[in-house]
């Protein structure tokens, strides 16, 4: 019964395939008459249709790869040259990611592909695209609510431990004096508000616990006759490391500094800007994320910019209207995409790491190189004429992912492509801001260093698809630097 | 959650040269949001040096200062009624019934007084009583005679939070720093 089950859904899943195969097929074929290049929807499929987890085994795979091989030349899997073009309507796009995405198991690759070319805004799925792109939504759907609920627990595990309040009392256990009475597997959040309870109500009683010395667990309430103090070893002024307000005093440096910049992140937008009680909560959340992020990782800490990275991911959870939980739980969401994002631009923000081999001025002049490989001109002109170094515009670029660029839409619609990228998100940032570079070619070398480090620290608006689309033929980057070195 | 620091009854450079140097290594600024200090600092100096350690100074005038200060104050800190007076005008010196007069006439919540160079934290009523000690353990004529002829260095910190006052004693015992936690409820 089951299998029969199994077969028709699959039925119906091919049928729908086939349908939007003859429709983008049509749409081809009418750019192909106005002479445009077109995208080979055969090749998408087909990986789709052999991964599908079915229990009808290789007929239904077969059938699949058979109905593929009508419509056209099924190309090969990888290349990037399947991902030229693809200019087809937003309502096709749109059907085959909700396609997609209805699967049992979703294929990376075929996604990857469908998000490359821009995720449509209408059908609110941005949301769980960049999820299951930045690796946080496992790839079968029925294990979301799951997993999501997983992390989401975890992150707010690591906010009440890592957030330090020097008035909370530590965890009872540890002293011994309350914890018989807590269970012994009580975790940091519980047992640590049970004994934050006690000690106010033990004020009063006489059985505040503590043979003295440095349990200090109950403060004792001011007796008339004098001072009768409960020796203390962690307070206000004190420099211990292992003392709770010390902690809290550097943390608060780190939230300065977090704050600081949090309040300037986008500042035409009233999403994160004003007065409004919404604004001031998602400045804090996002603030908090980030913090988070901080105490996580001692050596990078905070840096200047990382408010920018997370400001799209926020604002793409909060908004999204898929799921109810994705808005409630949009900072937990949030922090964990943002620790996979910037786990591939660490170094950038390193100081120390500046003139390493990873750091962010190899990283410039790696872009240099590819500028130079297509066009030396310009780059002589640039860089040796005018003397611009390449770090006044290109370190914002990179480090910040084109983020402050181009208005927060275009923003949303780079990152589609970046995120989805086959050769890396690296990669595909350096080719892109190569396009942008050679987009502006006639405005710099007409112009002096003047005109050209306005130009490039403030891009003239332009169409983003006409840069994404001048990046996706590129060849990728590795292979120009393989051949330049 | 704010920290008030009280101190007092310093001497310098007259009865004492400076503060404890590991009473200084811990008044770093930076965590306390405003000083309170009840007087007889006397070096107008050392009041700079004061100020440095937070944002605000409030001092009052001691018998002996060398610059010109009010005689009393009323502050309103973290939603608390701090009353200030050095209390050499308080007679007897260091008299609670005398204190709480004073304490009535301000209206205040917390009182902090000085003078007498010895420690004291007390209830009375509603109403917190305070007093720091010497910083330096300076000489006193009203400790002279008693059980403890020679003060401890000793400042108070107060964290002022909501309606709890939480209020740490640093006392400068053998060479050491010994903290203490008292807790006061205002509504209690």
């Amino acid at each position: 019964m089951e299998y029969a089950k199994g077969l028709f859904s699959r039925a119906k899943e091919l049928a729908v395939q086939t349908a939007q195969e003859i429709q983008a097929r049509a749409a081809n074929a009418s750019l192909v008459a106005a002479g445009m290049p077109v995208d080979t929807p055969g090749s998408v499929d087909s990986p789709s249709g052999s991964s599908r987890d079915v229990s009808g085994g290789r007929s239904i795979s077969g059938a699949g790869a058979s109905s593929s091989g009508r419509l056209g030349p099924a190309t090969g899997l990888g290349g990037s040259t399947s991902m030229t073009g693809g200019i087809q309507s937003e309502d096709v796009r749109l059907a085959r990611l909700q396609a997609e995405l209805r699967g049992s198991t979703i294929n990376l690759h075929a996604l990857k592909r469908l998000a490359f070319h821009g995720i449509p805004d209408k059908g609110n799925l941005r949301a769980t695209v960049w999820k299951l792109l930045l690796g946080y939504l496992p790839l079968a759907p029925e294990d979301w609510a799951k997993h999501c609920a997983a992390r989401r627990t975890q992150y707010h595990v690591f906010c009440d431990e890592l957030i330090v309040d020097p008035k909370r009392q530590p965890d009872p256990i540890s002293f011994g004096g309350l914890g018989a009475s807590r269970s012994a597997g009580g975790g940091g959040p519980g047992a640590s508000e049970a004994a934050a309870a006690s000690p106010l109500e033990a004020s009063t009683s006489a059985t505040a616990p503590g043979p003295g010395g440095g349990d200090d667990m109950g403060p004792l309430a001011l007796t008339t006759e004098g001072s009768s103090g409960v020796p203390v070893d962690d307070h206000p002024l004190s420099l211990a490391q292992t003392s709770r307000w010390c902690t809290y005093f550097k943390d608060s440096e780190v939230m300065v500094q977090v704050e600081r910049d949090v309040m300037r992140t986008h500042p035409d937008m009233h999403f994160f800007t004003g007065d409004s009680p919404e604004a001031e909560a998602h400045r804090e959340d996002m603030k908090r994320a980030l913090f988070m992020y901080a105490k996580l990782n001692p050596g990078l800490r905070y840096i200047q910019g990382m408010n920018e990275l997370i400001a799209p991911l926020y604002y793409l959870f909060k908004t999204d209207t898929q799921d109810p939980l994705s808005s409630q739980y949009a900072e937990a969401d949030a922090f964990w995409c943002f620790m996979e994002l910037i786990s591939d631009f660490r170094d950038h923000f390193c100081a120390q790491l500046d003139n390493a081999q990873s750091g962010i001025k190899a990283t410039i002049r790696r872009l240099m190189l590819v500028l130079q490989h297509y066009d030396k001109e310009l780059w002589h002109h640039i860089e040796v004429v005018h003397k611009v170094d390449p770090q006044f515009y290109a370190f914002r670029w990179l480090t910040l992912l084109l983020s402050q660029e181009f208005a927060f839409p275009d923003t949303l619609r780079i990152w589609d492509t970046i995120l989805s990228d086959p050769h890396g998100r690296m990669d595909c940032l350096m080719r892109i801001c190569t396009a942008m570079i050679l987009h502006v070619r006639p405005i710099l070398m007409r112009g002096d260093f003047t005109v050209i480090l306005k130009t490039l620290q403030r891009y003239p608006p332009v169409d983003v698809n006409v840069l994404l689309a001048k990046a996706a033929s590129m060849p990728p980057c590795t292979a120009i630097l393989a051949t330049s070195v | 959650m704010v920290l008030v620091l009280c101190i007092g009854d310093l001497h310098i450079p007259h009865r004492a040269p400076d503060l404890p140097a590991k009473f200084k290594e811990l008044l770093k600024p930076g965590k306390i949001h405003s000083t309170i200090c009840v007087g007889n600092v006397c070096s107008k100096v050392f009041l700079d040096y004061l100020r440095t350690i937070s944002g605000e100074l409030h001092v009052v005038s001691g018998d002996f200062d060398e610059f010109a200060a009010p005689e009393q104050l009323v502050l309103d800190i973290a939603g608390f009624r701090v009353g200030v007076c050095h209390g050499h005008q308080i007679v007897p010196w260091g008299d609670a019934e005398a204190i709480s007069l004073l304490q009535r006439q301000m209206g205040a919540d917390i009182l902090v007084t000085g003078n007498t160079h010895k420690f004291e934290a007390r209830k009375a009523g509603s109403c917190l009583a305070l007093n720091p000690g010497s910083a330096t353990g300076a000489f006193s004529v009203a400790a002279a005679g008693t059980q403890q002829p020679v003060p401890t260095p000793s400042f108070v910190l107060m964290d002022l939070d909501g309606q709890k006052v939480t209020v740490y004693v640093y006392q400068l015992v053998d060479g050491e720093v010994r903290v203490e936690k008292i807790d006061y409820n205002k509504a209690a």
